[in-house]
Order: structure tokens, then C-alpha cells, then sequence
């Protein structure tokens, strides 16, 4: 759970708790509604956090509602009833945490065993990761001539740093920089988008996205997201040829990816020459 | 602030003013701000008393005439001030030429982050008259990592026995607190064992001098594990193991032939990682901590954690080693 999904929780549980105190004994029915409120965090806790915050979430609202165990002028009857909601916020806690903890396994196993049909790919959504190397523009070409005349959509994802206050002595020639390499890019983008409709992949399925970073983020992270936002079926990237050192000094985004991306990864190796690290 | 209450203020402190004091508060011109000038910074005037020095690297005294350590007329406190040098400049790793910034507005985001953070160097930043971003620093007392350790005049063997457990054990909290920085997107930029000092009064490591940046998009903290692992294998070795040294000295005669190129760093090729060849009674756990840096290693640390994860569990193998000798 988020902090946002704990303050929720937090609020519902006291809500309903402090709601609940202050009902006159008179009230009879309105208690009885408000015992059953007591259900509301506990499966919204239960929900996102699985069965042992479900759990958790059933004692802790038991604990809150026991004073009401103790009140005046309870019937038998009324106690009976107590109990009763007690057993229902456990089973409630337990069985809603349980659906959800067997929901996100099935999604999981889905993700896992969700993969592109490879004979003819027609309908794949494709995201294709472009940094400014010129192996960039072999992949493209290289997809181009393979995947080139399908039904296909195509997003050219593009991450940059929007914050490059930190490698220049003032602010001012820092945006410069930002504005600059934001315009060679656009270029280089374009380019990259015309070779990809010059392949036969309809113009209006080509698309290009530009991700901004600020600080020190890894681009698998923005990468990451963005498969995780959008639904695409395929990942296709460069990967360069790097020496052990290299990858332990600088960090290679098409492993990362393999290793945590939920879709098919296509990564395009490339040359010496084509490899030339992204500036 | 006049001459005459800048005069006043330094009697009160005990000192004399110089004939030549100057009193300025644009501090561009850093290389002209000698001993004996003052800074008048958000009012409030420091007295130069010294440019500090670069240490490590065989630079060792090199005067840094942007870094000055100072006395705050107002205060007393000893500051070191740290006036804007913005520099890029190339430096070779491993055979890889890296571009690396020393940048103001970076060193003042982590003095932002740190504050009240015990790790860290404390400070702040104020821009003087003309804009220039000035930090403004709290002097530490006490030896560089690399001080302490190299002031250990005994056999790497006595060390290893009566000191390596103390300092490594003192120094985990230190190393470990690089993850803040990564936590909050930022990097060190800079780390290395003589940017570690021994805070004699509070008894504890701290980070300093933050102003080193560079950019690795998909490893951005990259540098900064490297630099971790050095700083292991200097503590470890007693200082850094080079080729050069091991060759040299009579008592890894019968070594030398059986080291491998994998036994070294995997960025500085002639940096000895793999110790337990030279020092047989290192522990296999300390050791393996190093060789995740050498040319052996397989997998990479990815994080900080997972580095201090793996060092503090080997520490449990030297408690049974400490002061035994």
C-alpha cells in the first residue's frame, strides 16, 4: 500500500470508529448499520494489501469496536450481533485478501505467458526505446525491413533529462543545452519515424514519445513505466556491444530490461561502429 | 558592513586585521582572496585565514584557491567557504574516458538534502552580491579515512588483528549512508576514502565535498559503488594495493607469479582485489566482498545496500579474528 492508500484506510478505520461512539444507544438501527461500515476498511485494506493486511486490518477494527462489547443496556441479542460482525470483519479480512493475493498470481502468470504471435505480428503494438546512437538507426532499419507493410503500431519512446542545471555554472546556459539537444532529437526522431512509414508501417501508427527525467533516475526505470502504462506487446531496443567493465561502469539497459520487462524484449546488437556510445 | 566594524569585529575575535585587508562581496575573482581578506556573504563577513588543500591523487597540498577556511566574524565558528568554481573536464576509468563537472547548484541540492543528516558535512548556500553560489560549510575535526588508516604503523597482520574490525564496523554506518543520497536522486559524485573524515567530537564518519557530479543515464550511481569498493579495499589492504607495490615488496615474492589479470580491479587493472592472495588469513566472505569488483565478477552490485548488506555480514568473521595477536 502507498501512503495515500494507508491515509484512506486510516481515515475510513477511525471514521467510522469515532462515527459509530457517538450514535445515541437509541439509535438501534443506525448501530447496526454502522457495524457493518466497519467491513468498508477492512476490505479496502484487505484488497490492496492482500490476506495478511486483511487480517491485520480485522483485528485491529476488532479491537477498536470491543468497546461496544461493553456498553449499557446491550441485550443479548445485541451482543449476539456483536459477535457476529466480529466473525464477519475476520472472514471478510481473510477471504478478500485472499481473492486479491490469487488475482495478482493470475495476472502474473498472464503477463508471463503473454507473448507476440511471431509469424506475422499483425495488431502488435510495439514500443520501440531510441537513444541517439546511430544503432538506433540500424535497429529501425533492421525492424523496418522485417516488420516492414504489417498492420503494426509503432512508438518511438525517448527519454531525456529535463534538469541539466547541474553540468553547467548557471541556469541560463543549461536550458539552452536542454532546448538544443530537445531540437536535435525532434530531428533525429523524425527521421527515425519516416524510415519506419517508408517500411510500409501506416503513418498514423507511428507515434513518438517523449519521456522527461529529473535527477537521477535510470532510463529502464522511465522504461519500465511506460510498458507498465501503455499495452504494448513487443519492446524493441538497441543494444551495444560493451565490455564487462563497461556494463559494470555504466549499466546496459536492454539486460536490465530482459530481466524485468513483463513482454517479449527485441534487442538489436550492433557492431563496434554502430555501437558508439550515446552521447 | 564598513571597514571599521569589520576591524572591530576582528579585534573581538582575538586577531589583527591585515594593512592589506581587503573587504569584498563579489567573490568571482577568487584567485585574488588572500589570508587575511573578508568575504561579506548575506552580511555576514568571514575572515580568511587559509586556502585549503587537495589531498589524494598525488595532489596532495596542491592549494584549491576556491575553497577557503575561514572565521565567521559574527560567530567565531571556523567555516570552510566554498566559492563557485564550475569546471568539466575528462577523466580516464578503466581505459573509459568519463566527463565529470564539479558543479555548485549540485553540492548545494545534497547540503540541502544532508541537513541534520549526522553522515554528512553540514552547510549552506547563499548567493554573494553578483550571484555566485557560495557554500558555506561547518569546519569537522579530525583525520581523513585515509589519514587514520595510513597513521597505522604496524604489519598489515597486526592490523588486520587489532584494528580492521574497529574501523570497518565505524565506517559501515558511513558507506551505508551513500543510499540516502541515491534515495533522494542524488549522487556523491566524488567518493573516495580521503572524503571520509573522523569526526573527533561526534565520534563518527562523515561524508564531505559533494561538488563532483556526472551523468550515467542507466547507471547513475555508478561511479559512486565503484568508488565504495575502492575505499573497502583500501581499509581492507591497509591502502590501495597496486601491482607495482606487490612486485616490490620481498614478502609477496613467492605471490607475484600466480596472480591472475581477474585478481585486479575491473576498471583499474593494476588495483589488486582479490587480497586473500596476498593476505592468506583475510576471510573468504571479506574477500569475496572485494572480488564482486575484480575481474571475476559475474553479477555487479547494483545499490549500496547490497554492497553493506554482504560487508557487514562478512564482519561476523572477523569478530573471532579481532585481538587474537
Amino acid at each position: 500500500m502507498n501512503r495515500k492508500q494507508i491515509s484512506i484506510a486510516i481515515i475510513m478505520m477511525f471514521g467510522v470508529a469515532v462515527f459509530h461512539f457517538f450514535i445515541p444507544r437509541d439509535f438501534l438501527s443506525l448501530h447496526i448499520l454502522f457495524r457493518l461500515l466497519y467491513l468498508v476498511p477492512i476490505a479496502y485494506i484487505a484488497l490492496y494489501s492482500g490476506r495478511k493486511g486483511g487480517v491485520l486490518a480485522a483485528i485491529t477494527m476488532t479491537i477498536i469496536f470491543l468497546p461496544h462489547f461493553f456498553m449499557d443496556r446491550t441485550t443479548q441479542d445485541f451482543t449476539a450481533g456483536n459477535i457476529a460482525a466480529v466473525i464477519l470483519f475476520h472472514i471478510t479480512g481473510f477471504f478478500v485478501g485472499s481473492f486479491r493475493d490469487s488475482s495478482e498470481r493470475v495476472v502474473i502468470n498472464q503477463q508471463q505467458q503473454h507473448v507476440v504471435v511471431p509469424s506475422t505480428g499483425e495488431g502488435c503494438n510495439i514500443l520501440f526505446y531510441i537513444d541517439n546512437s546511430p544503432l538506433s538507426i540500424a535497429s529501425a532499419e533492421w525492424f523496418g525491413a522485417y516488420f516492414g507493410g504489417r498492420d503494426i503500431a509503432v512508438t518511438l519512446l525517448w527519454v531525456y533529462n529535463e534538469d541539466e542545471s547541474e553540468k553547467f555554472a548557471s541556469q541560463e546556459p543549461a536550458d539552452e543545452y536542454v532546448s538544443q539537444q530537445g531540437n536535435e532529437t525532434a530531428a533525429f526522431l523524425d527521421e527515425l519515424r519516416d524510415m519506419l512509414i517508408d517500411s510500409g508501417i501506416p503513418r498514423e501508427s507511428v507515434l513518438i514519445k517523449n519521456v522527461a527525467v529529473t535527477g537521477k533516475v535510470p532510463v529502464s526505470d522511465k522504461i519500465l513505466e511506460e510498458l507498465k502504462d501503455g499495452n504494448y506487446d513487443l519492446l524493441l531496443l538497441s543494444k551495444h556491444q560493451q565490455t564487462k567493465a563497461q556494463e559494470f561502469l555504466f549499466g546496459d539497459v536492454p539486460i536490465r530490461l530482459l530481466r524485468e520487462a513483463s513482454i517479449p524484449v527485441l534487442s538489436v546488437k550492433g557492431t563496434p561502429e554502430e555501437s558508439s556510445s550515446p552521447s | 558592513m564598513n571597514k571599521n566594524e569589520v576591524e572591530a569585529l576582528i579585534t573581538e575575535r582575538g586577531r589583527k586585521s591585515s594593512a592589506r585587508m581587503r573587504i569584498v562581496d563579489d567573490t568571482s575573482d577568487f584567485m585574488a582572496l588572500n589570508p587575511g581578506d573578508v568575504m561579506v556573504l548575506n552580511d555576514n563577513p568571514y575572515l580568511i585565514t587559509r586556502n585549503e588543500k587537495e589531498s589524494g591523487f598525488g595532489q596532495d597540498d596542491d592549494p584549491k584557491f576556491w575553497v577557503k577556511r575561514t572565521i565567521s566574524l559574527l560567530t567565531g565558528e571556523i567555516k570552510i567557504v566554498k566559492l563557485v568554481f564550475f569546471e568539466e573536464f575528462v577523466q580516464e576509468v578503466g581505459g573509459y574516458k568519463i566527463h565529470f563537472y564539479r558543479s555548485p547548484i549540485k553540492e548545494a541540492r545534497v547540503l540541502e538534502a544532508v541537513r541534520g543528516h549526522s553522515l554528512f558535512m553540514h552547510g549552506f548556500d547563499v548567493n554573494d552580491n553578483v550571484g555566485n553560489n557560495v557554500r558555506i560549510i561547518d569546519f569537522i575535526r579530525g583525520p581523513s579515512l585515509n589519514k587514520l588508516v595510513g597513521n597505522c604503523n604496524m604489519s598489515h597482520e597486526h592490523y588486520f588483528h587489532s584494528r580492521l574490525l574497529e574501523i570497518l564496523t565505524g565506517v559501515c554506518d558511513c558507506l551505508q549512508s551513500l543510499s540516502y543520497l541515491h534515495e533522494n536522486g542524488l549522487v556523491h559524485g566524488d567518493v573516495r576514502w580521503d572524503h571520509i573524515l573522523y569526526d573527533r567530537d561526534q565520534k563518527r564518519y562523515r561524508w564531505i565535498d559533494f561538488d563532483y557530479n556526472y551523468d550515467f543515464p542507466e547507471n547513475p550511481f555508478g561511479m559512486d559503488l565503484i568508488g565504495l569498493g575502492e575505499i573497502i579495499t583500501c581499509i581492507v589492504g591497509m591502502g590501495g594495493c597496486f601491482y607495482s607495490d606487490v612486485k616490490a615488496n620481498p614478502m609477496f615474492k613467492g605471490v607475484v607469479d600466480q596472480l591472475q589479470p581477474e585478481d585486479f580491479s575491473i576498471l583499474e587493472q593494476n588495483r589488486l582485489m582479490n587480497l586473500r592472495k596476498i593476505y592468506p588469513y583475510i576471510p573468504e566472505r571479506l574477500n569475496n566482498v572485494l572480488l564482486h569488483f575484480s575481474g571475476y565478477a559475474t553479477v555487479f552490485y547494483e545499490s549500496v545496500d547490497e554492497v553493506l548488506n554482504d560487508l557487514r555480514d562478512a564482519l561476523g568473521d572477523l569478530e573471532g579474528v579481532s585481538n587474537t595477536n
